[in-house]
């Protein structure tokens, strides 16, 4: 799409309104997306345990491009474009494994986990392998989440994200967790629809009947709505309450809202209810084995958003982490992983479908409705509805962001 | 005829976990249209004719199918006169050629849950037991060198490598073993 009929498309959308069709529905569009969404700014990709060994290796895939993520032999962490320098073959089909040398299928030019080319034939006693390296891309590690940028030039407030977040996630030690449960769901629809239902509990009532067990509405972008005045204030409370209870006993917990920066994220530790412990069927903690220092079981749930692809959720006992992947302008994957402490042993301190089994129906319940809302907007009735002023404000900032980041030269 | 002094020694290979070279075995290239492989395979006791890029036993022996005119056939080293002459019986008047091959390689057996992804360092080909399963055989390569795998069982490889280049083999693959050692600490 050329840039004056996106920026007429972009000029087209209502502040506080669903976007105009062709951002969920138009091919072009999703081109857009990808090369100047997921092409330019820190894009969430997945947690360090998937890659806690040297050679270890996951593949995510953004529209067309596929990208390798690589634990290298001195345990740094590595990414390059899965593309062989010899001809462009895409060089590695699994979406993950170990390797000590990537062999492209195709003539066999063969690189190491760096990315350099250490070995290929027939191409002369001239041939120089230095300049045929693999193309890399920036990799960050926040506290053992991981994101890649595949500008030339990153966003420089990564660093913002960093130092603000650090202190947060750090005491539940992702270093040390370990996957244990890994979950791809393709849903059929635009990721920003993905996006945009994660980013309002408006929803969540109506459809989320295992996630509310142990989750308040109120802490995902709820306003003091004449419906709910009274129990946002009674929220209020008890999140005034509780922070001061975890502050004190050396958790960060405040709220930091910085969703309009380029960097985009927010972030708060929120009270569960019942029990307060985790997000389980039953409320209580589903791994016996608590993650990093932690002593005590009810520490309620530290969300961390970020734009425009992932969010978290890190108990004391678990940790539940999303990337969302967009694979065609209506097809998009979602991957969670359900992290638990390295030496957690399964059946022993923890039931892996009882640890997994509420985010598990979530994940289904929300898919249904993505694929629900795209079918919705493909028809030509389809007109950009209001957001609620109470509930749906994080959508809002949700589709600004995209917008001004779109747009962005 | 007499063997040479160094062919009668086995190749030497660095000590290396999930590796070993296979005793010293009989080995023959026979090219033939496909009745005269059925032929030769029934002589030899072969279960069956093997498919296409698969291997067939039958008790100690076994056929590799190389090509559809092509046959590596393998047994214990004690038996290559008899096979010969068992071979050459089966298959008189029918064109062939039947070649012993038995020096020209040797044999590595590579083991263990990272047998594919070790492999795979020198290897292209999809290794996956749904892609590659137990039984099947191909002439590939391993980084520079030609071989000829074959999946024994199922965290199992069978590597015929042309002698010269089974050092070298030995040696990529100790490599590799050992970089993937590391990283299991």
């Amino acid at each position: 799409m050329n840039p004056a009929a996106l920026a007429s498309l972009i000029a087209r959308r209502q502040s506080g309104y669903s976007l105009p069709a062709p951002f969920y529905l138009s091919p072009e569009v999703f081109d857009a997306d990808c090369a100047r969404i997921f092409g330019r700014y820190w894009i969430f990709v997945g947690v360090e345990p998937e890659i806690s060994k040297a050679g270890q290796f996951f593949t995510v895939e953004i529209g067309s491009d596929s990208i390798v993520i690589v634990r290298d032999t001195d345990m740094s962490v590595r990414a390059f474009h899965n593309v062989c320098r010899h001809r462009g073959a895409r060089l590695c089909n699994a979406g993950s494994g170990a390797f000590v040398r990537l062999v492209c299928p195709y003539h066999q030019w063969t690189y190491n986990r760096r990315g350099e080319l250490v070995n290929n034939k027939h191409m002369g006693d001239d041939f120089d392998r230095s300049k045929f390296a693999l193309k890399a891309v920036h990799v960050e590690s926040l506290a053992g989440l991981l994101f890649i940028c595949l500008a030339d030039t990153p966003p420089e407030d990564f660093a913002v994200m960093r130092a603000a977040m650090e202190p947060h996630l750090a005491p539940h030690d992702i270093a040390n967790c370990k996957v244990a449960h890994q979950s791809d769901l393709v849903e059929q629809g635009n990721w920003k629809l993905t996006m945009e239902n994660n980013r309002e509990c408006y929803h969540c009532r109506a459809n989320h009947p295992q996630l509310t067990a142990s989750l308040y509405e109120y802490g995902f972008g709820f306003g003091a709505s004449p419906d709910a005045h009274s129990k946002v204030q009674e929220f209020g409370e008890l999140v005034k309450n509780e922070h001061a209870r975890w502050e004190a006993a050396g958790l960060p917990s405040a709220e930091i809202e910085r969703l309009d920066a380029t960097t985009g994220f927010r972030s708060v530790r929120l009270p569960l209810n019942q029990s307060g412990e985790s997000q389980t069927l039953d409320t209580r903690v589903a791994c016996r084995k608590l993650l990093g220092t932690f002593t005590q079981t009810n520490l309620g749930g530290l969300s961390f958003w970020t734009q425009p692809n992932s969010w978290h959720h890190f108990m004391s006992d678990h940790v539940v982490s999303f990337s969302v992947w967009p694979l065609a302008a209506g097809k998009t994957l979602l991957r969670t992983r359900w992290l638990v402490h390295k030496d957690a042993q399964q059946g022993v301190d923890f039931d892996v479908e009882r640890l997994t089994a509420v985010w598990k129906a979530t994940n289904d319940q929300d898919c249904a409705l993505v694929a629900r809302a795209h079918q919705g907007i493909s028809s030509p009735a389809y007109l950009p509805g209001p957001y609620s002023a109470y509930t749906e404000d994080l959508v809002d900032t949700f589709c600004t962001w995209y917008l001004s980041h779109l747009q962005a030269p | 005829m007499a063997e040479p002094a160094a062919l009668r020694c086995a190749p030497a290979i660095p000590a290396t976990p999930g590796l070993r070279l296979l005793p010293p075995a009989a080995r023959f290239i026979l090219r033939a249209d496909g009745r005269a492989l059925g032929i030769a395979g029934t002589a030899l006791g072969i279960d069956s004719a093997p498919g296409a890029c698969r291997a067939s036993q039958g008790g100690t022996r076994a056929a590799l199918w190389l090509g559809p005119d092509e046959y590596l056939l393998l047994a214990p080293q004690a038996e290559a006169p008899g096979l010969a002459s068992t071979l050459e019986e089966a298959l008189q008047g029918e064109p062939h050629s039947l070649v012993d091959v038995s020096q020209r390689q040797a044999a590595l057996e590579i083991s263990g849950s990272r047998a594919a992804d070790i492999l795979n360092s020198g290897c292209p080909l999809d290794l996956d037991s749904a892609a590659f399963p137990i039984g099947m055989c191909t002439r590939t390569v391993f980084a520079k060198a030609e071989i000829v795998l074959w999946r024994t069982a199922g965290d199992t490889f069978r590597l015929e490598v042309w002698r010269s280049f089974t050092d070298y083999v030995a040696r990529y693959l100790g490599e590799v073993v050992r970089e993937y050692g590391d990283s299991a600490k």
